[in-house]
């Protein structure tokens, strides 16, 4: 007598969305690195010890003394009003100018592409995306069963020579996709900037072609040098859809983004996030308006920066110093994140594994590409750690690549690719 | 009793040891033990020496849980602890130690080669690779020596895929091994006791795609498990039996899982043995144990009571 042993007795059970829903190798790997001895710049964790305590202990104890019933009251689905007047400033001073009552607020930016997705995506739809690109954008929408165009990255930003290529392969199939998903400003995972040239060369094509464009905008005000762009949104109205948060400029766990869209797409975002979640939470709503009304945010942007910036400078100094020539990375004007790039020949997710056996860790490309993309590439974060660490961490991540090197050579594997790349 | 479950470590298994750890001490809590939880860091001494357990159990998985270090260490601070010795450990984790002492006693097992980083980096090995590739003919599979959940594990099928196949292996231990890759039935046999043994019923691993590896392993669905295995009485009994005998060459005590390829003559292939098999939801193990009527709280309870029948208590 043998019998089927089923471990999960719901198996049969599931929604077919949920093969998309894929755990990894690398999620465990990178399990060891909350351990306190590994430098890690996997994580993309903004630097909350920036906020002294005793001031976010004033702002909640003013919530709860001054208007506690409202703040533990469920809200209006589309926001907590005041606060929308707070996030009109802080578009604002990107020269985004819209009203209130055109922003929606959601349970961090997160929430919206997932209601977003719900909105737009059917099954077998085409969407297109950057290569790389914000996982957790990727996630989600894969969740709701797209085809997934990429679009290849330079220091510009997306290839629109690229981008014509596909909406023109599509339209020649009587395709249409649905939209494009971007992150203009120094976009996770390559801390890349989207020139202004072809922020308008994408508008263009959007019209023509006829695609919403999901303009995603979480890092926009931590620009470290340079003069800011102008965003999408602010470009043309009638065709993006702005996303925003609190979690880079305050707090990522207040859980506070918004989306700004045409009235008939915020419509419809406002009914999906009716039934995902009735609202956001009225006391973090609350918290963060007291905050914005209260003290002095753009100094704390202004304090992030000098500190990212200066963490920024002390990586690219350090990946200076320590990794060997043939590799390259970005140079970020802003934003969390360097990307860099490895040989062909060699897969960043096996080498995250040695990376750990010298206590140092990073993200491998493969998580911000529609599988099985992405092997040679690794994201650095630099908000998290401190300089100290950056410096040290770096070292150690040069020693794991130069192993990597040698390995390679010996196992004539790097030799082979020259040869392919000289001929 | 006071028990403490040692789990997590800087492993690269370290989420599959935290999933068997919660698992393990939320049954020795049933059983009525006080029971402490210590994710392996460098205080453990300091902290084992202030706790001194009755016993500890050891959930770690891989490097430093697996290879004989923690069961060291304990053997020092003369602390009990489940599964076996840290010999029997070091030669479990080792899967080329343990493969020649198979050959050495008669116990099939895929033939192999072994190449080390120094070979390649110090003696130019690859030029060897074309000979490994005679010898043992394709398709190969290629594996880390030291590392457990098939971790950098590959199958290799054509010439130009194998130093692909070494780098991968070689971010998980300096030392890779070549096997010979053997089609038919993935078979694993779990084997209670210290002197007098108690085999479980066979499972056998059918992944949906591709070979048994990672995800499939820790994903409910990847794979479909049978137990016991769907093999005639003969075979089962047979490869029962080069498992047990795998269990005392190794020296093991308590505990013990040995993973086999059936071949397509029947004989039982030995891949490797594993001294803290995994015991987690989706583990081998567990499953076994159900088959055979005990619940995972009786496998625990009984894995404890071997334990402390080791040291003679």
């Amino acid at each position: 007598m043998c019998a089927r042993i089923t471990i999960d007795p719901f198996y049969g059970h599931y929604a077919s969305r949920t093969s998309q829903m894929l755990s990894s190798e690398v999620r465990d790997l990178l399990a060891v690195t909350a351990r306190p001895d590994i430098i890690s710049f996997a994580g993309g964790l903004p630097y909350t010890e920036a906020i002294d305590p005793e001031v976010m202990l004033e702002t909640v104890s003013g919530v709860i003394r001054e208007e506690c019933p409202a703040a533990l009251q469920y809200g209006p689905t589309d926001g907590y009003v005041p606060l929308k007047h707070d996030l009109v400033e802080v578009m604002a001073e990107e020269g985004i100018h819209c009203l209130p009552e055109d922003i929606v607020i959601t349970h961090g930016a997160q929430q919206a592409l997932d209601l977003l997705a719900k909105i737009l995506i059917n099954p077998g739809d085409h969407i297109i995306m950057e290569g790389p690109t914000y996982v957790g954008a990727l996630n989600s929408f894969m969740s709701y069963q797209p085809v997934i165009h990429t679009i290849p990255l330079d220091d510009g930003g997306i290839s629109v020579e690229r981008l014509e290529e596909v909406l023109e392969g599509l339209a020649s199939r009587g395709i249409r996709p649905k939209f494009l998903y971007t992150v203009p400003n120094f976009q996770n995972p390559t801390g890349i900037t989207l020139e202004e040239d072809r922020r308008h060369a994408v508008l263009s094509l959007s019209r023509e072609y006829d695609f919403i464009i999901i303009e995603d905008n979480p890092y926009g005000l931590l620009r470290y040098e340079g003069e800011p762009l102008p965003p999408l949104r602010s470009l043309d109205e009638e065709r993006v859809v702005y996303l925003g948060t609190l979690s880079k400029i305050f707090s990522a766990g207040m859980r506070i983004g918004w989306v700004s869209a045409p009235r008939p797409v915020l419509e419809k975002v406002l009914l999906a996030k009716q039934s995902a979640d009735l609202c956001t939470s009225s006391f973090t709503q609350r918290i963060a308006h007291r905050f914005f009304r209260e003290r002095d945010w753009r100094g704390l942007i202004s304090k992030l920066r000098a500190i990212y910036r200066e963490r920024r400078d002390a990586m690219l100094s350090a990946l200076d110093d320590y990794f060997p020539e043939e590799i390259r990375w970005t140079k970020p004007a802003g934003g969390l994140f360097v990307w860099v790039t490895l040989p062909e020949y060699i897969n960043s997710s096996d080498m995250l594994a040695s990376a750990l056996e010298y206590k140092v860790a990073f993200v491998p490309g493969t998580g911000f590409y529609p599988p099985p993309g992405g092997t040679n590439y690794m994201r650095l974060n630099f908000s998290y750690p401190g300089l100290e660490e950056i410096w040290e961490g770096i070292k150690r991540l040069s020693k794991v690549i130069k192993r990597e090197f040698a390995i390679a050579s010996c196992l004539g594997l790097g030799l082979a690719k020259d040869k392919e790349g000289r001929s | 009793m006071r028990i403490c479950v040692l789990m997590g470590g800087r492993s690269l298994e370290r989420d599959i040891s935290l999933r068997s750890g919660r698992r393990v001490a939320r049954a020795l809590e049933e059983l009525g033990h006080e029971v402490i939880a210590l994710d392996m860091a460098p205080d453990l001494v300091k902290r084992l020496k202030g706790l001194r357990p009755d016993l500890a159990y050891i959930a770690l998985h891989g490097k430093f849980g697996e290879d004989g270090t923690v069961q060291g260490l304990l053997d020092i601070l003369e602390i009990p602890y489940t599964g076996p010795d840290a010999l029997s450990s070091a030669l479990g984790f080792d899967k080329v130690l343990s493969k020649e002492l198979f050959l050495r006693n008669g116990i099939p097992t895929p033939p192999f080669q072994v190449l080390t980083e120094d070979t390649l980096q110090e003696m130019g090995a690859v030029e060897a690779l074309p000979d490994i590739a005679q010898h043992l003919g394709f398709p190969l599979v290629v594996k880390p020596v030291a590392q457990g959940s098939a971790l950098g594990v590959k199958i290799v099928s054509e010439p130009d895929m194998l130093p692909k196949a070494i780098q991968s292996a070689l971010h998980y231990d300096h030392r890779v091994l070549i096997e010979k890759f053997v089609r038919g039935v993935e078979v694993a046999a779990s084997i209670l006791g210290n002197d007098e043994l108690e085999p479980l019923p066979l499972v056998e691993s059918v992944p949906k795609e591709g070979f048994f590896d990672f995800d499939s392993r820790y994903t409910p669905g990847k794979t479909e498990y049978y137990c016991p295995a769907r093999l005639d009485d003969s075979t089962a009994t047979k490869a029962l039996e080069v498992a047990m005998r795998c269990h005392r060459i190794l020296g093991c005590q308590n505990v013990s899982r040995v993973d086999m390829i059936i071949d397509e003559e029947g004989v039982p292939q030995v891949l490797e043995l594993n001294i803290s098999p995994g015991m987690t939801e989706t583990s081998l193990l567990p499953i076994a144990a159900e088959a055979a009527g005990m619940s995972f709280r009786d496998l625990v309870a009984r894995l404890v009571e071997l334990a402390l029948e080791k040291y003679g208590k």
